[in-house]
């Protein structure tokens, strides 16, 4: 039986998650990274990406999977993830999220305005779309 | 004469009633409104104050700190206000108060100050006085999304950034209890690092990634967006919560004033009726 963390996931309007995890595994700045009680303690910025939690108790291959919108992950004797917006892939909307890529693609594709701002906002739009879409068949890793 | 004052009274007495049914109904409307801002609040309220403090501590335990965060690290000339406040009236002293504290605040600095007003209420006060109003946001404030709070807090950290303001302050209202309100100002750029009793320092160090800098330009906006979303779910419980106080006392005036007209009306039509009897009587006796 491997030690277990107490992990806090944190979005503005509620609480996503908390309860004691055996590991957490998220997408930082420079990839996937993998967090178990007794990590030294760090802050690490994540990336759109998805979050890969195994509950207390459970196997090495029972995942739940939540799409997250970037963030940051503050590893102490507990872990919090401070995140903008999460959604369990269970929760998530395939027709919107489908709408929502193809409008992002739309507008990229025929918009004639060239503001940086904009644009790097419809790209940020596509790769959660992405990763929303890859969350909800399961997840990437077990994709492939 | 008499009847004529009886008619006035009767009238006042409408007028008051139906002023009594609108404040009553507006009673119970924002008294479900609060109902709904209080438990966004406390929801928002448990985290945020987690995760400000865990920044505060990040901030406090690092010597890496990028320098322009700190406080006493260039001179504070410009600062901007962020007020906020309610969009709708009829809440009593609420945005009175804030309104206050907000130009007391104002008239102690010297230089020009840059407001940023969140409802429409401290938008047109300080429009009217003349002082430049950076931007505004003039949704409700319940409707507000964390979105749009980080496309409010966005421009002014460029601003402070590239050094067009120094100093970032927001006044807001507390929320104490549904009968207690605080107006409260919180500056929350720089970072005053030193005089902050409660964050205690580490022994651990942290290990940051990619890097502290870029941690901390992630954390700084981060924070800035958070506090003032969570001021802006705070201060629209507040409304709801002075507005509910400020109609019930309405509508308890209203009351108390339907009682001593409907008094001065019985007694008005009783010496109405009193002078009758006495016109009878007197016309009688004349007869005799």
């Amino acid at each position: 039986m491997s030690r277990t963390v107490k992990l806090e996931v944190i979005t503005p309007s509620k609480v996503f998650y908390r309860g004691k995890v055996q590991l957490v595994i998220a997408r930082t700045l420079e990839g996937d990274e993998g967090f178990m009680a007794g990590h030294s303690w760090a802050c690490k910025l994540l990336e759109i990406g998805e979050l890969w939690i195994q509950e207390e108790g459970k196997g090495s291959n029972e995942f739940r999977i939540a799409a997250i919108a970037g963030g940051f992950i503050d590893v102490r004797d507990s872990i919090i993830i401070y995140t903008d917006a999460a959604e369990w892939s269970e929760d998530i909307d395939m027709d919107r999220v489908l709408s929502e890529k193809a409008k992002a693609e739309d507008w990229l594709t025929h918009e004639t305005k060239h503001d940086p701002d904009e644009i790097s906002r419809a790209q940020i739009a596509i790769a959660k779309a992405i990763t929303r879409m890859n969350v909800a068949e399961g997840g990437a890793r077990r994709k492939r | 004469m008499a009847t004529s004052s009886m008619q006035d009274i009767k009238r006042r007495i409408k007028s008051v009633n139906s002023t009594e049914h609108i404040t009553n109904a507006m009673k119970l409307v924002s008294a479900g409104k609060l109902r709904k801002a209080k438990a966004t609040f406390e929801k928002t309220n448990e985290n945020f104050h987690y995760i400000t403090h865990s920044i505060a501590e990040i901030f406090n335990n690092s010597s890496e700190v990028p320098k322009q965060y700190l406080l006493g690290n260039r001179e504070i000339k410009t600062t901007c206000y962020i007020i906020v406040t309610s969009c709708k009236g009829l809440c009593g002293g609420f945005n009175s108060n804030i309104i206050k504290e907000a130009e007391r605040e104002i008239l102690a600095d010297w230089e020009k100050p840059l407001i940023v007003a969140i409802g429409s209420r401290g938008k047109e006060y300080f429009e009217k006085r003349g002082y430049e109003i950076y931007s505004e946001y003039l949704a409700p404030p319940e409707s507000i999304s964390f979105l749009e709070t980080q496309k409010m807090s966005k421009p002014i950290i460029e601003m402070y950034n590239e050094g067009k303001i120094d100093e970032v302050v927001l006044i807001y209202t507390s929320f104490i209890s549904s009968l207690e309100q605080e107006v409260k100002n919180v500056t929350l750029l720089p970072f005053d690092i030193e005089n902050d009793p409660e964050i205690m320092k580490l022994d651990k160090t942290v290990e940051y990634e990619p890097s502290v800098e870029a941690v901390f330009n992630y954390l700084v906006p981060k924070y800035v967006e958070m506090m003032i979303y969570a001021a802006v779910v705070e201060s629209a419980t507040c409304e709801h919560a002075a507005r509910r106080m400020a109609m019930e006392s309405a509508t308890d005036n209203a009351r108390e004033m339907l009682d001593s007209l409907s008094l001065y009306y019985n007694r008005a039509r009783q010496s109405a009726i009193t002078d009758e009897i006495i016109e009878i009587v007197a016309g009688s006796e004349a007869q005799k």
